[in-house]
């Protein structure tokens, strides 16, 4: 697959339609796209996955160019469109993607979908068009989307996608990467030959061309055997989906265990917090008890205690004046001074008159007598002031003891509440490993349930598959019998000593690719990162890391920053390069093509010498590169990769929504 | 008469040149339509059937 140019109509920045040409010399097969920060690099390279696969990274799914945008008037319709040219098989084609926007009479905005079109030059040199419905499956014929970003990718982003490259992928993958390794015709033929379940096949057809009228068992046999691989078939599609479900499960479970693991720590720390909670309502009830005690005992005793001086010092005057204070005259009462001053004369025949000094003697022995008895008064203020002050006595201790409990609960629920504080900010960034226990459990159950139905499903199936041999049999026993039947029977043993033969040798070739896509993989990564370390692949094509140095270590190792992008690197090259290899003809039975890699920043990723390793490796291994860099790393490019170079161009940025591709000289 | 170039598959007698002959037609005529699709998959078993009937009729 080679690139020969790509043309944009209002695709983010790049305004009105805007076309680059890129390098497809064998040589010099180097372009070189420069721009500045935010001038649209990574968006020329998103343009290349949205026009192949309708995906792009960026937030904003609006791909209109917003100047375009703001400039159209309601009612008004703009699209915006990638044209891709490229050469693959030695067929040309032109692949494009379109998405109509549409401005309504509010001004809103309209998407949408978008069309993707195949147009492919056929032999006599006119354009034909794959039918809609086989454009995306030939998309994937020509690049599958599981690969393409290995192939269309960006330097920023190459740690995620080593990481990726390591941990194991799916089956998908491993066919696509077979599939690039030139593969696929073996494949064919040995799905043509002998398909799965009912799909249509040499081995299946055949089945249906017995003639039933020399015996009419043959037919109900056939029946019997099409409703078995009828089952037989569901059964390999659940199966092959339940693989799918099982690995998701499973990377469940382990990213569960790990994160379980990380957070351990985070159990003990809510177990000591709850408890903690749980102590703070104690000492908080603790706390008000005693403060409601305090309280109490204060308005109980306070008045007294700090009365108690003065108290003391009535009771002193009291105790020296005591005699002089009790004027009282014996069994006289207030009623008796009222009946004289009624009568008019003393018992003693003193006239009394109101104002004279008899009335007036008599009202001062008022507050001697009877209701208001002074001596009576002051004797009980004695008694009570005594009282009062005895109670006193133990106030101040008391007080001071309480008051210092109560300062102990204080500090203990200050210390508390900070303990909870602390461990609260503890847990902020880890994870409830309750919750995690509880979903790790939720999917042992479902790994379990998978492996249960896998067992009955196997079983199930085994029983289906010697349930059809022995039906094949007898079948194969009466087919023989009968002269056309016979020659049925030839054909399709033919037909299986062919599939066997292909199968077995699959398998060889298979081994035989992989073997020599990991050598291929293994030297280019120690050009690139010259450390003290090797890839190895396993068969599912997963990247592991292995040390030289340490004889008997073989445990895949993590990887610094510097490794996971020559690991990256070093795929991409090794994929590439048994790509192009297979197209020898020594090869007989490999197809595959050469790829070119769209990088977009791969360089900023790399110290100086990796940059000049990589530069140097990739024009070699690739059959075109199509880079895209910042116009500060223009020189350092221009510097390693010279003799490559065959187009060079420059972004123009207008401004924030406008950039133009222009053509640039050396 | 089997000879030391044969071999049975379901109790039919195999020749291998035969196998040989038909094994070359479809590794070409499947890298071919690997790269031109000219044929889909329908097109191809049934080219793959005739080419089997004519080889093994021809002997």
């Amino acid at each position: 697959m080679l690139l020969t140019s790509l043309k944009l109509k209002d695709f983010r920045q790049f305004k009105g339609e805007q076309t680059i040409a890129f390098a497809t010399d064998k040589q010099k097969n180097v372009t070189i796209i420069l721009g500045e920060n935010g001038s649209g690099k990574t968006s020329l390279a998103q343009a290349f996955t949205w026009c192949l696969y309708g995906k792009t990274d960026f937030e904003d799914p609006i791909l209109l160019c917003k100047s375009t945008s703001q400039a159209m008037l309601p009612g008004q319709e703009e699209s915006v469109f990638a044209e891709l040219k490229l050469t693959h098989s030695g067929t040309e084609y032109t692949i494009t993607s379109m998405q109509c926007y549409k401005k309504n009479n509010k001004g809103t905005q309209s998407v949408g979908q978008r069309k993707f079109t195949i147009a492919f030059k056929s032999k006599d040199g006119q354009q034909e068009f794959i039918p809609d419905l086989q454009s995306e499956l030939r998309m994937k014929e020509i690049l599958p989307n599981e690969l393409s970003k290995y192939f269309f990718f960006d330097g920023e982003r190459i740690g995620n996608m080593s990481k990726e490259l390591r941990k194991g992928r799916s089956r998908e993958f491993a066919n696509a990467v077979r599939s690039l390794l030139g593969l696929s015709a073996f494949t064919s033929a040995i799905s043509h030959l002998k398909g799965r379940g009912t799909s249509k096949s040499v081995i299946r057809s055949y089945d249906g061309k017995y003639d039933t009228t020399s015996d009419k068992r043959i037919a109900e046999y056939t029946k019997n055997i099409d409703e078995l691989n009828s089952d037989i078939e569901k059964i390999d599609d659940r199966l092959s989906k339940m693989e799918g479900e099982e690995e998701f499960v499973s990377e469940k479970i382990s990213n569960l265990n790990d994160s379980i693991k990380e957070n351990e720590s985070s159990q003990k720390l809510a177990e000591r917090k709850a408890k903690l909670i749980n102590r703070r309502t104690i000492l908080i009830n603790r706390l008000n008890t005693q403060t409601s005690d305090l309280l109490k005992n204060f308005n109980k005793n306070a008045p007294a205690y700090f009365a108690k001086k003065l108290m003391c010092d009535s009771l002193g005057l009291l105790t020296n004046n005591g005699d002089n204070l009790d004027k009282g005259i014996p069994d006289i009462h207030a009623r008796t001074i009222d009946h004289i001053i009624k009568v008019g004369c003393c018992i003693c025949e003193t006239e009394v008159i109101i104002g004279n000094d008899a009335f007036n003697a008599l009202n001062r022995l008022r507050d001697y007598i009877p209701p208001m008895s002074l001596g009576q008064l002051i004797g009980s203020f004695q008694s009570n002031c005594e009282n009062s002050v005895k109670n006193t006595e133990s106030f101040n201790n008391d007080f001071c003891k309480k008051y210092s409990e109560i300062r102990l609960f204080e500090t203990d629920e200050i210390e508390n509440e900070e303990e909870i504080k602390d461990i609260i900010k503890r847990l902020e960034g880890m994870q409830d490993v309750g919750l995690l226990q509880a979903e790790l459990t939720k999917y042992d159950k479902q790994y379990n349930d998978l492996k249960s139905e896998r067992s009955s499903l196997d079983q199930s199936k085994g029983n289906k598959e010697s349930n059809r041999e022995r039906i094949d049999s007898t079948r194969h026993e009466l087919t023989l019998k009968d002269k056309n039947n016979k020659s049925i029977e030839i054909y399709k043993a033919y037909a299986q000593y062919l599939y066997d033969y292909l199968s077995e040798d699959y398998i060889k070739e298979e081994t035989r690719v992989r073997d020599e896509l990991n050598k291929v993989i293994d030297k280019i990564f120690r050009t690139i990162y010259n450390g003290g370390f090797s890839l190895s692949l396993d068969e599912n094509y997963n990247v592991q890391v292995i040390v030289n140095d340490h004889a008997g270590y073989n445990e895949d190792i993590e990887t610094s920053t510097a490794q996971s992008i020559s690991i990256i690197f070093a795929f991409i090259a090794g994929v590439i390069q048994m790509a192009r290899t297979s197209q020898q003809p020594e090869n007989a039975m490999l197809v595959s093509e050469p790829y070119p890699l769209v990088m977009d920043a791969p360089l900023s990723a790399f110290d100086t010498k990796r940059i000049q390793t990589v530069c140097t490796v990739l024009p070699k291994v690739a059959e075109q590169v199509i880079i895209f860099i910042k116009d500060t790393d223009g020189d350092i490019a221009e510097k390693h990769l010279k003799e490559h170079i065959g187009s060079r161009a420059i972004f123009d940025k207008k401004n924030e929504f406008e950039t133009y591709i222009m053509g640039r000289a050396k | 008469m089997s000879n030391y170039n044969t071999t049975t598959v379901n109790d039919v007698e195999i020749d291998k040149d035969k196998a040989k002959q038909l094994l070359r037609w479809i590794i070409f005529t499947e890298k071919n339509n690997t790269k031109t699709k000219a044929k889909n998959d329908q097109q191809m078993v049934a080219a793959i059937q005739k080419k089997i009937e004519e080889v093994v009729k021809c002997y």
